[in-house]
């Protein structure tokens, strides 16, 4: 516990880096499992309580993670999204920022990725496919801008201001999805099927594993440039002691801005690998909850290149499950919420030390209202 | 267009800003407390839909009374949560408030769920009627817009003025601002950081609880995944609008609930318009809102912040 009481403290660097993460590493594996297995076993409870047999029911959710190469291919079409979103998002929260407007960009992304789809239509796919991507990661990123330039320039609170924009985004699609970009003949409110030159291929028949998938790897590769990167460093510097940071000639401004952008441009490109591999459309629902849960895989894995894959996978394969599970068992699929929720509030209080680093970050960094005075 | 120039649009703007205000009002001034305090719920989402849902559950087969009690009681079990986690065991507020909000929107739909039958009976209950205040809602335009509300308006008004009489006027109150503002330096004076702390939090979590279940019994009816709707998060704005002020939070509310209804009423009069652009002006509004804050609002120096006794 000795680690957590710091947490109030700001600005006080208590372990040298390497010694930590060495340290780190069987206590961050026993206290994960642990916090896996009372989640596991509180989610068996509740099963029990509402009279299910939760080893029927994790059986059925297990299957449908693992047990098939379908079941595989839908754990990594979901695990996909959500580590890409969290490592833009793992880029904000080291940089002391918490977003949860992934949400919002993610569906800008899917318009932006649809609308560049539709203009390069009869172009070649060499050309298409990549102009799709840059469209979604543009469109994420402005989808994040004015948030990010008010957190700059006016201090105001991100987590708010993100959520709002992600009910702009919600009321966008909405209107998008009724009318210009409906075909006449749909019923319920969605777009044209994806043009054929930009979509994302299966890479194994039979399942929804798609070509898009990989961009979490490059995503993944490229988070770990970013954090050994000269300015991925500085940022990490601005998360852990803004004062510090800003006195070595750091700008605040354009920490603020430039790893807000990063998420932004990450979580639209998840809203094109969505419309052009996995749906093949745009609905209005196609951000389901990436964004909320991209920030919570980006928490549970200390915002670090691999414990954003492990707490991604770990997720992916939660609600690949638990909706397999609801169509064969009839349990409700809320469960992987209750367990992802559960796994969340236990790694909370003993999590792993670089968890610890990180919040204290956040909130050295935190405000609701104007620049926090000390 | 010329339906703006008469009363009766304002008037029913202004009621229905207050009625869509009443959730909003129980939730902003209870984590008003909780954050005067300190304690940053970021969990309050989930506070309201576990209200919402508890307080149908047990209505539909009582009274809406009972229902809107226990509704608030589930509220403040899942603020528990927070006093244990962050309060207690010192985790991260922000961490913890995301997780119940998750655990909150889980729960309700798993319960949900479970219990709903396909092609059943739906859980549900009637709307109140509105209390009429005699002779105030003979008033011709004031009466229409300020004077037919539902008890649960006019318990939340109530319930405004003893809090903010509490925060303001009342040895706790101030206990809450000192814990809030310095929680080392209050310790220092004697005040017992973690019992204020804990419960201004079970408050938020009561309070927040009677926002959803004043949403559900006062003007839904019916239970849906998620039927909050961001409201939760929608009270932290208005609270710093209001600069943690009680009776500020209150008005922030309505200026929220004003703008939502007028945002609906609207679609009537600019039957052109989109009417996703109109139900968007709330959330603009909300927006201008919380950038101009940072002008006048001062939030509690030791908002998320752990307090950890020095043995």
């Amino acid at each position: 516990m000795t680690d957590v009481v710091a947490d109030g403290e700001q600005g006080e660097i208590e372990d040298a880096p390497t010694g930590t993460e060495e340290r780190s590493f069987t206590t961050s594996l026993s206290t994960s499992s642990l916090a896996v297995l009372i989640a596991v076993v509180v989610g068996g409870l509740i099963m029990l309580f509402s009279g299910e047999n939760p080893l029927t029911a994790y059986g059925a959710m297990l299957d449908g993670a693992f047990g098939s190469k379908f079941a595989l291919g839908e754990t990594l079409s979901r695990a996909a999204p959500l580590a890409i979103v969290g490592y833009g998002t793992a880029v904000a929260l080291r940089a002391g920022l918490i977003t949860i407007g992934a949400q919002g960009q993610v569906v800008a992304g899917a318009i932006g990725a649809l609308l560049t789809a539709q203009f390069f239509e009869t172009a070649p796919s060499a050309v298409a496919i990549p102009a799709a991507a840059i469209g979604g990661a543009l469109f994420g990123m402005a989808w994040v801008l004015i948030p990010a330039m008010l957190r700059a320039y006016f201090s105001v609170n991100e987590i708010l201001s993100t959520l709002l924009f992600t009910e702009f985004a919600a009321l966008l699609i909405e209107y998008l999805l009724n009318n210009p970009l409906k075909p006449p003949t749909a019923i319920t409110p969605q777009s044209d099927p994806y043009p054929d030159n930009g979509i994302l291929g299966l890479v194994i028949d039979g399942t929804r594993f798609h070509t898009g998938v990989f961009a979490a790897v490059i995503i993944g590769l490229a988070f770990i440039w970013w954090v050994r990167s000269d300015r991925g460093f500085s940022y990490d510097l601005y998360g852990e002691n803004p004062n510090l940071a800003q006195s070595l000639g750091i700008s605040s401004n354009r920490v603020i801005i430039n790893s807000l952008l990063i998420s932004g441009a990450t979580a639209g490109l998840v809203g094109w690998i969505q419309a052009a591999g996995l749906l093949q459309r745009v609905y209005v629902g196609i951000a389901s909850d990436i964004g909320f849960f991209g920030l919570v895989v980006a928490f549970l894995g200390g915002a670090t290149a691999g414990g954003v894959l492990v707490a991604a996978l770990l997720f992916g394969a939660l609600q690949a499950g638990g909706l397999a599970m609801q169509s064969s068992e009839g349990i409700p699929a809320s469960l992987s919420d209750i367990i992802q929720a559960l796994l969340l509030l236990g790694f909370s209080i003993r999590y792993a030390p670089q968890i610890v680093r990180l919040t204290r970050g956040v909130m050295a960094n935190f405000t609701l209202v104007g620049r926090r005075r000390r | 267009m010329s339906q703006l120039l008469e009363a009766t649009f304002w008037s029913a703007t202004v009621a229905g800003g207050l009625r869509l205000a009443t959730p909003l009002i129980y939730a902003s001034i209870g984590e008003t407390f909780a954050q005067r305090a300190g304690v940053l719920n970021l969990g309050l989402e989930g506070y309201m839909i576990i209200g919402a849902l508890t307080s149908l559950y047990v209505a539909d087969p009582t009274v809406a009374p009972l229902g809107f009690l226990v509704g608030g009681l589930a509220g403040m079990l899942l603020a528990a949560f927070m006093v244990l986690l962050s309060i207690r065991l010192y985790a991260n507020q922000v961490v913890v408030g995301f997780g119940l909000t998750i655990l909150g929107i889980g729960t309700t739909g798993y319960i949900f769920r479970v219990t709903t039958d396909v092609g059943g009976r739906d859980r549900q209950v009637s709307l109140p009627s509105e209390v009429d205040i005699p002779l105030l809602s003979d008033i011709p335009w004031l009466g229409d817009a300020l004077f037919g509300h539902s008890w649960y308006t006019w318990l939340a008004l109530g319930l405004v003025l003893v809090t903010g009489f509490i925060a303001s006027r009342t040895i706790f109150g101030l206990e809450v601002k000192a814990v809030g503002e310095d929680p080392d330096a209050a310790a220092a004076r004697g005040v017992d950081v973690v019992r204020v702390r804990t419960i201004a939090t079970l408050m938020s979590g009561f309070l927040g609880g009677l926002g959803g279940a004043a949403l559900m019994l006062g003007s839904v009816g019916r239970f849906q995944p998620w039927l909050t709707a961001n409201r939760g998060f929608i009270a932290l704005i208005v609270i710093i609008m209001a600069s943690w002020s009680i009776w500020g939070a209150a008005v922030g509310a309505f200026v929220f609930g004003f703008f939502e209804a007028l945002g609906f009423n609207l679609n009537n009069v600019f039957v052109d318009v989109p009417v996703e652009g109109l139900n968007a002006i709330p959330f603009f509004v909300a927006l201008l809102i919380l950038t101009a804050s940072a002008r006048w609002a001062r939030m509690p120096r030791g908002l998320g912040e752990n307090y950890v006794p020095t043995v």
